[in-house]
């Protein structure tokens, strides 16, 4: 047997070293316990949160391993940016909501359905607010008063911003010129200030800064897709189908088209491509998936008509009234439908085919993604009233 | 292509057939000695071996010290199938405008089929116990075959992620080497991961 020895390439950087174990001579099978601790980075960074923030007390070198931030913003990178679903309950005297469970949805079927429905967080609705969402973050308003707050259901951090008491959430952005994470806000309340477009920085204690765009009411009814450092909106306009655009950068807003689609359309991103998506307006049975294959040139192409059996499931499952409230998920190539027929949520794929049900008096899809975070945000921390919560549960 | 052993001392320099690069046969030797023969499309899914066949250091074959039989015929499985399938992927795909309304639903399951196969050949490859799965990271890493090491990886990950701390510890033999002080503040710090 020829002894050339050949170079073990160079493990790339982000790979950390700790304590090596014993090693095996060359040329013998090794064993688990004589693998190289690099190789476990490769795998804790493939674990999904809660399993990571678990693995950090098996020893030292894990611990240490998980929790640099270079680490953590890989981690950050692969986790799916899941879509959220609501979770309406129910009080069991009658139909006042009690609180709403937030769920990122699972796209794999054949996952257990707990795994799929699994809450990360319980918020008290009993007045309901608004939410954004951004990266790991999610910003919403609880109680009567309509407090802001910013919360990370991965680490369970939770803050309440004040300075933007009596705002209206429009979108929320990682402002990339200062690295930090902004909210795009909405006013009409002529003691706060002028109506209009408001940007805040989080963790910041200067007050909003106006932006302008007097109607920028006209966005509140429908939630963002950032895509490509822009926040993107329908919009009913006059002049045809057009996007609102908001440049994350610059900010500042424009327009672009969008193709033919009734108001209000879902907007997502699917192949990495920004997509918009909507049943037929004529029959309301086929759902027409558009995508936009040339983005800077604002040109659109219709991808998918999608027609679904609507007469035999409103028949098996119950009435389908609210088409607009439906969302298309997209995932390691595959795309799923979600709609509602009655209490049920129903999952298509592509082909129109059933493929899984979830029955929920309450479960509305929302129209977010969640992409999990265990990065430690430095805004955080700077907040009056920060805590980590040990519950999900966020009253007020 | 199956890969096969080889008499260990057959020359593996000629190539198989004249004119086409790809049915060029490369000869890998494993660290106890015996030899696997794979097409150069399929062993140049390895970075390293790439190189080295870019370098014309793979003409006498290409020792791999680091990589018993049994973990080396299991990596050269899966890159014939993945070779395979790179080659497939410039798949004529219908118009969506050109189709009538019937054909439009099967239109879009195109390459549905060929993806589902691939997925069960990969989940099957890794069914294995962890000192296997281990022996086949450290060979993708070796050998720098990206999908292998992820396919490793995660399955790994998938397998512990519902797992106690004390069950970690005792899969993969590893001591706890915190103070009781140490190992309660991880463990208070995000109590809710480890009860709920």
């Amino acid at each position: 047997m020829r002894s050339t020895t050949v170079e073990k390439k160079p493990l790339p950087e982000k790979m950390l070293t700790a304590a090596p174990l014993a090693q095996s001579s060359t040329g013998e099978s090794s064993t688990v316990t004589q693998s190289p601790v690099e190789s476990w980075t490769e795998i804790l960074v493939r674990l999904p949160p809660k399993a990571l923030l678990r693995c950090r007390a098996v020893c030292r070198a894990w611990r240490g391993a998980t929790s640099t931030h270079d680490f953590l913003l890989a981690h950050h990178a692969r986790q799916p940016a899941l879509p959220l679903i609501y979770a309406y309950n129910f009080k069991c005297d009658g139909d006042r909501v009690k609180f709403l469970d937030i769920i990122p949805f699972d796209h794999r079927v054949g996952a257990a359905t707990a795994d799929r429905l699994q809450s990360v967080a319980q918020i008290d609705l009993s007045y309901p607010g608004m939410e954004v969402s951004c990266d790991g973050l999610l910003v919403f308003s609880v109680g009567e008063n309509r407090n802001l707050s910013v919360y990370n259901p991965a680490t369970r951090q939770y803050a309440p911003l004040p300075q933007i008491a009596g705002f209206m959430l429009l979108g929320m952005y990682p402002h990339s010129p200062t690295g930090k994470y902004r909210l795009l806000l909405y006013l009409s309340d002529a003691n706060l200030g002028q109506d209009g477009s408001y940007v805040f920085s989080l963790g910041s204690d200067q007050s909003p800064r106006y932006k302008g765009y007097p109607n920028a009411f006209e966005l509140m009814f429908t939630r963002p897709i950032l895509f490509r450092g822009n926040l993107h909106w329908q919009i009913l306009e006059s002049a045809g189908n057009m996007l609102k655009v908001f440049d994350t950068t610059a900010e500042s807003f424009r327009q672009m088209r969008a193709p033919p689609l009734p108001y209000p359309a879902h907007l997502f991103e699917m192949d990495g491509m920004l997509s918009m998506s909507s049943f037929d307006e004529a029959t309301n049975t086929t759902i027409d998936i558009w995508m936009s294959q040339d983005y800077d040139n604002e040109l659109w192409a219709l991808k998918y008509r999608v027609k679904l059996p609507v007469a035999d499931l409103t028949v098996q499952f119950g009435k389908f009234v609210e088409y607009w409230n439906f969302m298309v998920t997209s995932r390691d190539g595959g795309v799923s439908m979600l709609v509602k027929f009655g209490e049920w949520l129903l999952q298509f794929d592509i082909n129109g085919k059933l493929i899984a049900s979830f029955h929920f008096r309450g479960l509305v899809p929302a129209e977010h993604c969640l992409k999990q975070t265990l990065v430690q945000h430095t805004f955080f921390p700077m907040l009056q009233g920060y805590v980590v919560n040990n519950s999900s549960f966020i009253g007020c | 292509m199956a890969a096969t052993p080889a008499d260990a001392s057959s020359s593996s320099s000629e190539a198989v057939v004249g004119g086409e690069k790809s049915n060029k046969m490369i000869t890998l030797i494993s660290s106890d000695g015996e030899s696997f023969e794979a097409t150069e499309e399929a062993a140049k899914m390895s970075v390293t071996i790439k190189h080295m066949i870019e370098d014309g250091c793979a003409d006498d074959g290409i020792p791999l010290p680091n990589v018993p039989a049994k973990i080396l015929s299991m990596v050269i499985e899966y890159c014939n199938k993945h070779a395979a399938d790179a080659d497939d992927t410039n798949k004529h795909v219908a118009d969506p405008a050109d189709a009538d309304e019937d054909d439009d639903n099967n239109n879009n399951n195109a390459s549905a089929g060929e993806k589902e196969d691939l997925k069960s050949f990969d989940a099957s490859l890794v069914a294995v116990d962890q000192a296997t799965l281990f022996d086949i990271i450290l060979a993708a890493n070796f050998l720098s075959i990206k999908g292998l090491l992820d396919l490793a990886c995660q399955k790994v990950a998938d397998d512990i992620k519902d797992k106690s701390v004390e069950e970690v510890r005792e899969i993969f033999k590893i001591e706890n080497d915190f103070t009781k002080e140490e190992e309660e503040a991880v463990r208070k710090e995000n109590a809710w991961a480890f009860n709920e």
